[in-house]
């Protein structure tokens, strides 16, 4: 029987189970169907008209890869952070004024490492895998730098208390980032209550760190080495690089803001990194619940026609939620932070200002690195630290007549520039998702 | 635009500099296409070869083929990944909002002129700290969506009409898109002949330099990239856009490669009518097929009825076909053997184990055997009866020549060029067909008089035809030919 241009049509239809495409698919169909190659290409032809999507097709258009490891990352970097507070009056007591030193390094330093290290091996996600420490695995150098920061550990606790214990604490608070995220947080929360529990028991408090340090970084490097081999590249250093700056920044400012001069300010100091922490919290939470659901308004709403009202009702759920979590976490922490100050006498400018510039700093530089836009996410950090310094430098130049808290500008600032993106999100999701590039 | 020469008389090197790109192949992962590359890099050393690979997805690729000292491999353009140049700081005025949208009518408009999308790639090349930039610009997303509705209404019979683009599909069109223009804007060596090993991605370096310096470009195409595509489409759940998309920008990449090439030399006439059609002139086209080596006497088959199969686990090899008739064989004759021998394409590893899936349920258990990536393929088809080979889509199948130049006969679905192969010395059956390709299987089994005689006739065939000689004499005849006659650089 001779293949007319309509049997064609009527078998590559049946075939497919839906119109072709176009000719080619039509052609390639039937060749598939046993026609010689290139004698299907002057037969084939297109169909009168497509169907509707199904809700099959729909669905199939998403793949969207969630970062559920989050919440459990945040929370173990609060467990460790909880812990290391505990641990501040043995440490003041038996280092004296190094302890204040150490804590002061290290918590940038911290933050710089924490943020480079996300987004370097962590921001690509290997489809069915779930080991993220796969790419330090890849590292080769990576074993080289634990022997040497562990040499480094043991020989500055015992010459330079100082030192050691910010390399320390730098150790702990970074290795805990990286158990959590290789699944074993319950070895990390271990390991502190260890820990603790040595300081409890009045131990030198230079050699619990040391010991803890050690401990957590002997536990890394057996994560990492029992990790599966790599089969993806990281981000490249030059990717990486910003966004521990956005990290360090973070650090300085929660630094520049309390300088501790006690025990009971280093506690402070260690609630102070707390809304930041909670203001990443916020948007992890937003995003991993309703970027899936923006992703699926995206796949119902066509690129160009109606039902892209239903787009911007859903940006605005997600903005809203944003700012609610943030407020419904951050807000009793600043009350919290006013009771504590009061309690431990300290002058530190509005807490509660300070509580909620440290929270909107974090939420807006989260959501700029998630949207790969780490020049905004700088510049957040820059036009913080700017103002602070300002803010610190109009205080000691006009001391009486200061009105201008240097916590407003960065509060201003803060402000400003993550309304900017929220707003983005909410007027033009679709334009924001095609340009995160 | 001006026109200019490429490069003053008297001012060539004495060596032909030729630059290879592959995707997704040489060096990195084993196959016809790796070890048809190997075949020119190592037997043409009057030639200094740059490879370019194209791959994909930010995988770290392992070299599972050594460059010999007249190859060296140029920096790896890595789509979906980081190795491509970082976005550098240009000044708005120098970037272009409408980039996205005329990339996007060049690449998938049907009835776009191929020229269009080389002199956008070209301008990316030359600007690429622009490239990113132009992407990112506020009004640079209402155009292109305007671009994909002209796209998607443009009147044609030979489209189904209808189809309504949702914006999922869109946002990552917009980033297929960018990476278009991000490959074009990675720098290439300037060389006397471009070498491009498929019609798709690996084709961008060659494009450009055709239209910058006028560099003769040859493709050569080992199994039809855009109707591969398009047969990848036709099996996949994706959305009704998520595949009008994909089979567009191969179509677009495909026609804007045949437009530019100086010569198209397919590893088989089959490919001829798919070129044609979609715009290589007849003239342009000269078949080589791949060679072997063959050598003088064959070893005859040991009594037993084992079958080898070579060749990736992939969907194109439709691998499930190959362990249903290896079920339908088994049937018949409990005591065959089967041996499948090669890896797992990247990013296949699903659909390996849905193959380990129905092996399993077909209850094979060892009577077939998944045996991974061989480095002696003429060995292991020595030590069968016959080979067997169930593609859905093929150029000129290197391992159907390996099996007749060792003198066994072959059992394989009628796919490109696999007739001018096998003719007379083998089984064929349509692709899918599993009881044509058992009984074909099973009737070499029970018959090994016959079986020899159709390995003999292959192995003759083979040297009389197909041999590596041949093909390096070829292709030697095309370097110099293309590289004494260079085109004109266009001015962009």
């Amino acid at each position: 029987m001779k293949l007319t241009t309509e049997l064609a049509a009527v078998r590559a239809r049946a075939a497919l189970g839906r119109p072709p495409l176009d000719k080619l698919e039509a052609a390639v169909v039937l060749e598939s169907w046993g026609l010689p190659q290139g004698r299907a290409l002057p037969v084939s032809g297109a169909s009168e008209a497509a169907p509707p999507p199904t809700a099959l097709d729909r669905w199939s258009a998403m793949s969207i890869e969630e970062d559920g490891d989050s919440y459990l990352e945040i929370l173990g970097l609060i467990a460790g952070l909880l812990a290391a507070t505990l641990w501040a009056a043995p440490l003041v007591a038996n280092l004296g004024g190094a302890a204040f030193s150490a804590w002061r390094w290290a918590l940038p330093a911290t933050f710089f490492l924490q943020w480079l290290i996300r987004r370097r091996y962590f921001t690509r996600f290997e489809k069915g895998r779930r080991d993220r420490l796969s790419g330090l695995r890849g590292e080769e150098v990576a074993p080289a730098i634990a022997v040497i920061v562990a040499v480094f550990l043991a020989v500055a606790i015992l010459g330079v208390p100082g030192l050691g214990a910010a390399l320390a604490l730098m150790v702990i608070w970074t290795g805990g980032l990286l158990l959590v995220r290789r699944g074993w947080a319950p070895i990390y929360v271990g390991l502190l209550l260890a820990g603790t529990a040595a300081f409890v028991a009045r131990t030198p408090a230079a050699m619990d760190v040391l010991a803890e340090g050690e401990a957590v970084l002997a536990a890394v490097v057996v994560a990492v080495m029992t990790s599966h081999q790599p089969r993806r590249w990281p981000r490249p250093w030059r990717e990486a690089l910003p966004s521990g700056l956005v990290g360090l920044s973070l650090g300085v400012i929660i630094v520049a803001f309390w300088f501790p001069v006690s025990a009971g300010g280093l506690r402070l100091l260690a609630v102070a990194m707390l809304p930041p922490l909670l203001g990443s919290l916020a948007w992890f939470w937003v995003l991993t619940h309703f970027w899936r659901e923006i992703w699926i308004d995206f796949a119902t709403t066509e690129v160009h026609g109606h039902n892209r009202g239903r787009l911007g009702r859903t940006a605005f759920r997600v903005n809203a939620s944003a700012l609610l979590s943030y407020i419904l976490v951050v807000a009793p922490l600043a009350v919290a932070g006013i009771e504590a100050v009061r309690f431990f006498g300290i002058a530190a400018g509005n807490p509660v200002l300070i509580f909620l510039d440290l929270g909107l700093v974090g939420l807006a530089s989260a959501l700029f690195a998630w949207l790969e836009a780490l020049r905004q996410g700088t510049l957040v950090l820059a036009v913080a630290i700017c103002s602070l310094l300002a803010g610190l430098l109009t205080f000691h130049l006009v001391a009486d007549g200061l009105t201008l808290y240097p916590e407003f500008v960065v509060a201003a600032s803060a402000s400003v520039l993550a309304a900017g993106a929220l707003w983005v999100l909410h007027s033009e999701p679709d334009r924001l998702a095609a340009q995160m590039l | 635009m001006a026109r200019s020469g490429r490069q003053p008389a008297g001012a060539r090197r004495e060596r032909t500099r030729v630059l290879l790109t592959t995707e997704g192949t040489y060096p990195f992962v084993v196959g016809g296409v790796s070890t048809w590359c190997d075949q020119l890099l190592n037997n043409l050393p009057e030639i200094d070869w740059l490879v370019q690979p194209v791959v994909a997805g930010g995988m770290r690729q392992g070299a599972a083929f050594q460059l010999p000292s007249n190859a060296r491999l140029e920096p790896v353009i890595d789509l979906w990944g980081s190795t491509l140049p970082p976005p550098r700081f240009a000044w708005s005025g120098r970037t272009r909002p409408d980039l996205p949208a005329s990339l996007a009518l060049a690449l998938l408009g049907w009835s776009a002129d191929p020229e269009n999308l080389t002199s956008e790639l070209t301008w990316c090349h030359l600007h690429p700290e622009a490239v990113i930039a132009s992407f990112r610009r506020r009004g640079a997303w209402r155009l292109f969506v305007e671009a994909l509705r002209e796209i998607v209404d443009e009147p044609t019979d030979e489209v189904t009409p209808g189809l309504k683009l949702d914006t999922a599909a869109a946002v990552r069109c917009y980033h297929a898109i960018s990476w278009a223009a991000r490959a074009a804007s990675f720098p290439t060596p300037p060389v006397d002949v471009v070498h491009v090993t498929a019609a798709g991605w690996a084709a961008i370096p060659g494009l450009v330099q055709k239209r910058l310096r006028g560099t003769p470009l040859l493709l050569t195409e080992h199994g039809l990239y855009v109707r591969e595509a398009y047969l990848a489409a036709a099996r996949s759940l994706e959305s009704g856009c998520a595949r009008f998309l994909s089979t567009r920008i191969a179509r677009g990449l495909a026609r804007a490669t045949y437009h530019a090439a100086d010569l198209v030399a397919p590893v088989t006439d089959a490919h001829r009518p798919w070129e044609v059609a979609l715009g290589v002139p007849p003239e342009r086209i000269w078949a080589i097929p791949n060679g072997v080596l063959s050598p003088d006497t064959v070893e005859p088959a040991a009594p037993g009825k084992v079958v080898v199969s070579v060749g990736r686990i992939d969907p194109l090899k439709d691998v499930q076909t190959m362990l249903r008739v290896a079920a339908e064989v088994l049937r018949r004759h409990p005591d065959a053997v089967f041996r499948h021998y090669g890896p797992v394409s990247p990013g296949q590893d699903a659909y390996f184990a849905q193959c380990e899936r129905l092996h399993r349920w077909l209850y094979l258990r060892d009577s077939f055997r998944f045996m991974g990536p061989t480095s002696d393929p003429r060995g292991v088809i020595r030590g069968a009866n016959l080979a067997l080979m169930t593609s859905i889509s093929e150029g000129f199948p290197m391992a159907v020549l390996e099996a007749l130049s060792q003198g066994r006969p072959v059992v394989t679905t009628l796919v490109g060029g696999v007739l001018d192969a096998v003719m007379g010395a083998g089984l064929t059956a349509a692709p899918r067909d599993v009881f044509g390709l058992a009984d074909a299987t099973c009737a070499l089994l029970e018959d090994p008089r016959l079986a020899a005689t159709l390995g003999a006739r292959g192995q003759a065939r083979v040297r009389r035809r197909f041999t590596q000689e041949g093909m390096l004499a070829s292709y030697r005849e095309l370097f110099a030919t293309l590289a004494s006659a260079p085109g004109e650089a266009i001015s962009a």
